[in-house]
């Protein structure tokens, strides 16, 4: 298990020792004199400011608003262990796609806003979206550095991107209005301004920084005049009381001297205004207390840490790091001057914090996150990384300036043509799964003709350098494999799931629902959130998120257990069971499924044992619906685990012996549910009882109790027309009884329809969502690597499965607890449930049904140790003497080696010889 | 003799099927059988005959399977599938038709130029 874990991973480490390696190389690099010459006085800076920014709340005994102050012992040494960590961690710019990331995180930011907005009342957790607008900086930096050299055209998105940036503050705003909102949009602005400003300056757009400058700030102003002439600025002083605030603070001020504070008769009057005294007028409050010179004293101390970040990061030589760690310097910088004018009567901009000086608990971890990230980007690199990294850059140059004249010069050049010409080609290629299988047959050709050239008398260097040359245009060809390998979302699945999105919204708009706590109330809103959901795991890669499937799925499980096992004695068990159901227990149990068929993927290739395995693995699962008790999510998890499970043994994936595998998971899956059954009706008896009344509520089931329910539902239905609802008496009684009982619930949405409708409307939405399901499996079936498969058969069977005891729950034939039947039938969070199972189908299935299963192993373990699977092909080589002249070898393998036979050898010689000559030179000259 | 790439580029895929149609190959043999049952005159990039390969799989016109050489190596080789040949028939149809055609115009030009050479 572990062996095969390390596989899936690529880890062959165990997790102590790799934790013990990484805190090695940290204090090696503390140890280290450069690093007390650069980052370390910044780190003591850093711990000099935080200990005076505890100092100051101290003695301002302000402890009751800085919760975290409370606390400092242990946020402190947490903050600056986080902020080491990220140091730690290389954040070379460029990252693969920072618009994209900044784009994402930006979508999260508003997703988490409604979210809160929904959940929470008063201001509470929107002050979060300061911090989370905060830490958007360096991800726009990122953004701002991906537009490198695109001139005009890329100062223009960054200033889009800019704007963007600054929706989920206002729109947060717009809800809620929230004091540090309007500081939090400002500090964006400026910091961004500032660094676009600071690129454009530095060229890094292109020649022409005049008009740059001109565009930039041009339309900047245009865009605020706008908003001032549409009013946008009225937010920005919005609060009267805050204006009012800033006049007493003004007031106040003027009354102080440089070495003394108010008088006690002032402050006492400072004291009932200003109570209580919060982060956000800090210095104003130390000012009052201890006189000017102590709020100029904590300022000089910010302002000369700023100035330290500042004048480290403008020497880094990498642009990328540069602008990174600049982004974070201005906004400290911005922070500074905002929070100092504010409490010196400047502005009203209460809310914002100062810095490692005024902070909470979150705002403390937020500046010690930044900061990490600030000290990776001061790090120099070491003299070994830049010449490998200058040696990279010189093979990407080389590949993509002009391949066919760099390449036909490249005689005597150290890097190897054919690295080159396969690195241009991937670099064109945006799905990076793609690349090993193109590689490889790109390399198998070049190896065919190169066999051929040799066999025409050609010498080595020569052959491949005409072998590559024959290849044709790396860019070229780049170009046209990524048209074929570009992920193509299934476009119709997503037609078919808005169109039933759409469906489920009519349904619920013509029954007139909207009085059950369990509807989608808000469905305008909620229909595109759960379509930016689907959209934003569509964009994850679903494959890497299940590194650890096995884990995960048992994690979900065990929390769902304490769930259940604590809540349920606690007021807080009416977030957990609404009108009495254990909802969020279902959700649980739909969103392990997929992890479950991750960790089936696992026990590729191991037989009976595997499959046994599985079959414990699903059974583990489904305890905690039985402890709900919620059978319908255990009927679902078992029904999709075991049609995903015999599915995934006939298709051969644990191995040839099929029947055998059947055999041991079906043995295991029915003997167990055999013993549960024998269990309970020896111990508990009555549980049996409502089990039996669960499966036969018609037969055994108390009309007048337990099966009250379903008998009525069971006689609705038989007493239905077929193509017309109830009519006149009977359907006006009904529905008052609905009405009078508070029956109105999606769980029954089939039923009332037959009865407003018929059963034919009832059939049709059936027909529509089986139609959906068959699209659905038609996906599935495309899949060629297994995990995907896996995972998009998975989202396929909890569909299917939920759907199926949906409809069986509907006709009384059943009697689970309440189920939902995707996309058309479920609470809020049930359709962003369903959002998300579909945004794993589709990311599980874009565009990779060209990747092999042998590729996605490889994918994931060659980031983590590329240089282990060089190892033996250098070795080979070594052996062969050819590593001895010092150059950096091609990995290739040993069949190479064989087949080139006694060309290779004289090649070597060659080599040899031509070192030995010049060793020789170098000697004579030196005498 | 160098032919236009136009003229080319409209029939590779029909030239691919046709040379899956008798075995199965794999990108390198498919270059070379080309350039030897056209005497030369169908040059393909391995650049170019790649994308078509795997446009071509996806599709499901064709199949790929990775089969070793006697060296060790791991060759990729492609076969046609039965919606390839298919495919191909219709083409050859296609083709049958088009050259026709061009023949039928070229030859009356040619007639026309002889009769107008004799007079």
């Amino acid at each position: 298990m572990r062996e095969n874990e390390a596989v899936w991973t690529g880890e062959t480490d165990s997790h102590k020792t790799k934790v013990r390696a990484a805190a090695d190389r940290l204090s090696a690099v503390m140890r280290s004199a450069d690093f007390w010459r650069g980052e370390g006085r910044l780190l003591l800076l850093v711990l000099a400011v935080s200990a005076a920014g505890v100092l100051i709340q101290h003695v301002l005994d302000i402890r009751l608003q800085a919760e975290g102050l409370y606390n400092w012992k242990i946020y402190i040494p947490i903050g600056i262990a986080g902020m080491l960590a990220l140091y730690r961690a290389e954040f070379s710019l460029p990252t693969k796609r920072p618009a994209v990331v900044y784009g994402f995180s930006l979508l999260n930011c508003l997703i988490l806003m409604f979210f809160l907005y929904y959940a929470t009342t008063g201001d509470r957790g929107f002050y979060e979206m300061y911090y989370l607008t905060i830490a958007l900086i360096p991800l726009y930096a990122g953004a701002v550095f991906y537009f490198k050299d695109k001139g005009t055209r890329g100062v223009a998105c960054c200033s889009a991107l800019l704007a963007v940036g600054l929706v989920p503050p206002a729109a947060a705003f717009s809800l809620r209005q929230n004091s540090a909102l309007p500081g939090a949009a400002l500090i964006f602005l400026l910091t961004g301004a500032f660094v676009v400003s600071d690129a454009i300056y530095r060229g890094h757009f292109g020649k022409e920084r005049k008009k740059q400058l001109f565009l930039f700030w041009g339309s900047g102003i245009g865009a605020a005049a706008l908003a001032w002439a549409a009013g946008l600025f009225r937010w920005i002083t919005w609060r009267e009381s805050l204006i009012t605030r800033t006049e007493l603070v003004r007031a106040f001020i003027g009354n102080i001297g440089f070495t003394r504070g108010l008088s006690p008769a002032d402050m006492e009057q400072a004291n009932a205004l200003f109570y209580p005294a919060a982060l956000d007028n800090f210095i104003t409050h130390l000012m009052m207390k201890y006189g000017a010179w102590s709020g100029l004293a904590a300022v000089l101390l910010f302002a000369v840490f700023v100035y330290f970040m500042l004048r480290r990061i403008s020497g880094q030589p990498d642009p990328g790091r540069r602008m990174m760690g600049m982004s974070i310097a201005a906004a400290f910088a911005v922070s500074g001057i905002l929070y100092t004018g504010t409490n010196l009567g400047a502005f009203s901009l209460y809310g914002i914090i100062l810095p490692f000086i005024s902070w909470g608990k979150i705002g403390f971890f937020l500046s010690a996150a930044l900061m990490g990230i600030f000290l990776s980007c001061c790090r120099r690199q070491s003299p070994e990384q830049a010449s490998q990294a200058s040696e990279q850059q010189a093979v990407e140059i080389q590949a993509a300036a002009h391949p066919a004249a760099e390449l036909q010069g490249a005689k005597c050049h150290p890097i190897p043509v054919r690295e080159a010409f396969l690195t241009a080609v991937c670099r064109q290629i945006r799905c990076e799964k793609a690349h090993p299988l193109v590689k490889e047959e790109l390399e198998s050709h070049i190896d065919d003709q190169l066999e051929a050239n040799l066999k025409r008398g050609m010498a080595l260097s020569e052959a491949e350098e005409a072998a590559v040359k024959e290849m044709g245009d790396p860019e070229e060809v780049g170009q046209l494999l990524d048209q074929t390998h570009k992920p193509k979302p299934e476009w119709r699945i997503i037609a078919l799931a808005a169109c039933i999105t759409l469906l489920s919204g009519f349904l619920q708009w013509i029954m007139n629902i909207e009085q059950s706590s369990l509807v989608i109330d808000n469905w305008l809103l909620y229909a595109p959130l759960g379509f930016a959901v689907m959209a934003q795991i569509y964009f994850l890669d679903v494959m890497r998120l299940c590194r650890r499937p096995t884990a995960v799925y048992l994690l979900i499980t065990a929390v769902d257990c304490l769930l259940l096992l604590f809540l349920r004695y606690t007021p807080l068990q009416v977030y957990w069971y609404r009108e009495g159901i254990p909802i969020y227990q279902l959700y649980l149990v739909l969103l392990s499924i997929p992890f479950f068929a991750a960790a089936v993927y696992q026990y590729r290739g191991r037989g009976t044992k595997g499959a046994a395995a599985c079959a414990a693995l699903l059974l583990v699962g489904m305890y905690p619906s039985f402890m709900a008790p919620s059978l319908t999510g255990a009927v679902i998890l078992g029904l999709s685990g075991a049609a995903l499970m015999t599915a995934a043994i006939l298709k051969g994936h644990f191995g040839a012996e099929k029947k055998r595998c059947l055999a041991s998971f079906w043995g295991l899956a029915a003997g167990a549910a055999a013993a549960f059954c024998g269990l309970t009706a020896l111990l508990l008896p009555y549980r049996f009882q409502r089990l039996i009344e669960a499966f036969f509520p018609l037969a055994a089931g108390d009309p007048l109790g337990s099966g009250y329910m379903p008998s009525k539902l069971f006689e609705l239905l038989s007493g239905s027309a077929f193509f017309h609802g109830m009519k006149g008496n009977i359907y006006s009684g009904v529905w008052r009884q609905i009405n009078e009982n508070r029956l109105f619930s999606n769980f029954y949405l089939l039923n009332f329809i037959t009865i407003k409708y018929g059963i034919f409307v009832s059939l049709l939405v059936i027909a529509a969502f089986i139609v959906f399901l068959i699209c659905l499996i038609k996906v599935v079936r495309k899949q060629k690597n297994t995990l995907s498969w896996l995972l998009c058969a998975s989202v396929v069977c909890v569909f299917g499965t939920a759907g199926f005891v949906y409809v069986l729950n509907n006709t009384g034939l059943v009697s689970f607890s309440a189920g939902i039947l995707p996309f058309l039938s479920a609470d809020v969070t049930g359709y962003l449930i369903c959002c998300t199972l579909l945004g794993v189908f589709l990311s599980a299935g874009k565009g990779n049904s060209y990747i092999r299963d042998r590729d996605l192993g490889q994918g994931l373990r060659r980031n983590l140790n590329r240089d282990v699977e060089r190892g033996p092909d250098e070795d080979s080589s070594d052996e062969n003497g050819s590593g001895e002249n010092g150059r950096r070898q091609r990995p290739c393998g040993g069949w190479k080696l064989r087949f080139l036979g006694y060309q290779l050898n004289l090649q070597i010689e060659r080599r040899a010889e031509a070192a030995v000559n010049t060793e020789g030179r170098t000697h004579d000259e030196n005498r | 003799m160098k032919i236009d790439k136009s003229l080319q580029s409209g029939s590779t895929t029909m030239l691919i099927l046709k040379l899956l149609e008798k075995e199965d190959m794999y990108g390198y043999q498919m270059i070379e059988t080309l350039e030897l049952r056209s005497n030369n005159v169908f040059t393909l990039k391995a650049g170019t005959l790649y994308p078509i390969l795997h446009a071509l799989e996806q599709k499901g016109l064709i199949a790929a399977y990775e089969n070793e050489t006697e060296g060790g190596r791991k060759r990729r080789y492609y076969t046609i599938t039965e919606a390839g040949k298919e495919l191909l028939k219709e083409k050859e149809k296609e083709w049958a038709a088009y050259s026709g055609a061009v023949n039928k115009v070229l030859g009356s030009a040619f007639a026309r130029a002889g009769l107008l050479g004799g007079i």
